[in-house]
C-alpha cells in the first residue's frame, strides 16, 4: 500500500520519522566496523573505516550503517564510478536508498502507514536569507547552528564521520549544524523552476557537466550563469547550506539529509508527470553503473535497477506518493 | 538531559534482514557491473597528482597539478582533483565543484576543522590508531 509523503511542517508522520531516526540510532545491527571493513576492496580506502580498536569491535547502529551505505557507494571502485552522485543514477539511487530507510522505520515504529517527510527547502529560500536559519523547519529538527542537544533529536546520536579522506569511527555523538556559512541563501523557486523546465533527464557526458535536468536538480549548473559552478545549487547546496554533518561524505548523520532527499524525488516526480517515467542512458549508452538496467550499489537489502524504481505509485511500485507536487 | 545507551526491543523484520547480511560476508549486491565500453579518461588523480588530459590540434596533452596543504602547520592528506575546466573537486566534500584550491580548504575547514570538540575527539583518536 503506497504511503503519502508530505511536508515536515505538515505531515502526521512527521513526528513518527524524528522518534524512529533516535530508535534506530541507538539500535544495535550486531555489525561492528572491522566487519564491514572485511568486504572493502584494497582500491576503495575511502569506504574503509578507522579507529581505536574498541571502537571498530563495537557494532554500529542501523543509522550508521545507512550513513556507511551512502560512502561506500560512492566510494566503491566500479567501472561506473560515484554509483550515488554525478551522474544519472543519483536520482534512482538515492529513491531506494530513502525507500529502505522509510521501511525500516515502519518496522520501529510498528506504523505500516509512516512515511518519509520532506523538506521544501525552496520555500524557505524564498524567505530573505537572515531569516532563512528562523524556519519553522528548526524548531522541528533542532538548531541550525551547532551541535544538536535539545528537542525530538536531543537523544540522537552518530558514530562515522568522513574527514581528511578517512571514515572515522568514534564513540556516540551528537550530530552539528553551521547553517548559512558555506552559502548564503537556500535554493529559490526560481532556481527550481529553472529545474523542472529541462526536458532531457540526463546526456552525454553523463556526468557534472551534462546539461539535463539531474544534473540541475543535483546541482552542478548555474541557473544564472549556464554550465559555470562558482557555487553550489539546487540539492548541492542544501547540503552547503546546513553545513556541519550535512557537508562530508557521511552527511547522512544528519536526519535533515532525508528530508532534503525526500524533496528532490518529489521534484523528480514532479519532472515525470510533466515528461513521463523515462530515464536515460538505457543499456548499450552511456557507462556502466549507470544504465537503465544496471544494478543499484546496495547493502542489506537487494539491489535493483533505475527501470525498476520509475514507478513508486499505486501504478507501479505501490511504495509511496507525494501529497502535492510543484506545478 | 544526560544520554543513555538504549536497548530497544527486537524488529524480527530487521533481524532478519542482517542476518542475510551477515551471512554474505557484508558484500554489497548490485557493485559490480559489466562493462562494456572503452572509456577515454580526461582527469584522474595518481600518486603524483592530479592529472588532466586533452589533445589540442593534434596534440596530446597532459597536465598534472600536485598540492601540498598545510592547516596550522600540519599536512592535509585529502587528494583534490582538478578537472578539465580547472574547478577543484575533492571526494570528502562531495557538493563542492570551486573554482579554486582555496575555495575548497575553506570547505574542509568549516566542516572538519571548526567541528565540535567530541567530533575532532573522534578524528584524532582514529588517527592515532593509524
Amino acid at each position: 500500500m503506497a504511503v503519502i509523503r508530505g511536508s515536515i511542517l505538515t505531515s502526521p508522520h512527521a513526528q513518527t520519522f524524528l522518534a524512529a531516526a533516535v530508535d534506530l540510532s541507538g539500535r544495535s545491527t550486531g555489525v561492528t566496523p572491522a566487519q564491514l571493513n572485511q568486504s572493502v576492496p584494497q582500491q576503495a580506502p575511502a569506504a574503509r573505516i578507522f579507529g581505536p580498536a574498541a571502537e571498530m569491535a563495537r557494532p554500529l547502529s542501523w543509522w550508521d550503517l545507512f550513513t556507511w551505505w551512502h560512502v561506500a557507494a560512492m566510494s566503491w571502485p566500479t567501472a561506473g564510478g560515484n554509483r550515488a552522485h554525478q551522474g544519472p543514477v543519483f536520482l534512482p539511487w538515492h529513491r531506494l536508498y530513502l525507500r529502505r530507510l522509510e521501511q525500516a522505520i515502519q518496522a520501529v515504529s510498528g506504523d505500516p502507514n509512516a512515511a518519509l517527510p520532506y523538506w521544501d527547502w525552496s520555500a524557505d529560500g524564498a524567505l530573505a536569507t537572515a531569516a532563512q536559519p528562523n524556519a519553522p523547519i528548526w524548531s522541528l529538527q533542532g538548531p541550525p547552528r551547532g551541535q544538536v542537544a535539545a528537542g525530538p533529536l536531543a537523544q540522537f546520536r552518530v558514530r562515522l564521520t568522513q574527514a581528511a579522506g578517512r571514515l572515522v569511527v568514534g564513540p556516540p555523538r551528537r550530530i552539528w549544524r553551521d547553517a548559512a556559512r558555506g552559502v548564503p541563501g537556500l535554493p529559490r523557486p526560481n532556481d527550481q523552476a529553472w529545474t523542472l523546465a529541462d526536458g532531457l533527464y540526463d546526456g552525454p557526458p553523463w556526468n557534472l557537466d551534462a546539461d539535463s535536468f539531474r544534473n540541475k536538480v543535483e546541482g552542478w549548473q548555474d541557473p544564472r550563469e549556464d554550465l559555470r559552478r562558482p557555487e553550489p545549487h539546487m540539492h548541492n547546496r542544501v547540503h552547503v547550506w546546513v553545513g556541519g554533518d550535512m557537508g562530508p561524505g557521511s552527511s547522512p548523520n544528519d536526519p535533515v539529509f532525508f528530508l532534503n532527499h525526500c524533496n528532490v524525488d518529489r521534484l523528480w516526480e514532479a519532472w515525470m508527470r510533466r515528461r513521463g517515467r523515462t530515464y536515460l542512458p538505457g543499456a548499450g549508452q552511456g557507462p556502466a553503473g549507470q544504465r537503465a538496467t544496471d544494478p543499484l550499489f546496495s547493502i542489506v537489502w537487494p539491489s535493483m535497477t533505475p527501470a525498476q524504481v520509475l514507478d513508486p505509485t499505486e501504478s507501479g511500485l505501490d511504495w509511496y506518493r507525494y501529497d502535492a507536487l510543484p506545478a | 538531559m544526560e544520554y543513555s545507551e538504549p536497548t530497544p526491543e527486537p524488529v524480527d523484520e530487521l533481524d532478519e534482514l542482517i542476518r542475510g547480511f551477515a551471512e554474505s560476508g557484508y558484500a554489497p549486491d548490485g557493485a559490480e557491473v559489466e562493462d562494456d565500453q572503452p572509456h577515454e579518461h580526461d582527469h584522474g588523480h595518481g600518486a603524483d597528482g592530479s592529472v588532466r588530459r586533452f589533445e589540442y590540434r593534434g596534440h596530446e596533452v597532459e597536465i598534472v597539478t600536485r598540492y601540498e596543504v598545510t592547516i596550522d602547520g600540519e599536512p592535509w592528506q585529502g587528494q583534490m582533483v582538478v578537472r578539465v575546466d580547472g574547478t577543484v573537486t575533492y571526494h570528502g566534500l562531495p557538493q563542492y565543484a570551486v573554482p579554486s584550491a582555496v575555495d575548497l580548504v575553506r570547505g574542509v575547514i568549516d566542516t572538519g576543522y571548526e567541528a565540535p570538540e567530541e567530533v575532532l575527539e573522534a578524528i584524532r583518536a582514529a588517527r592515532e590508531e593509524e
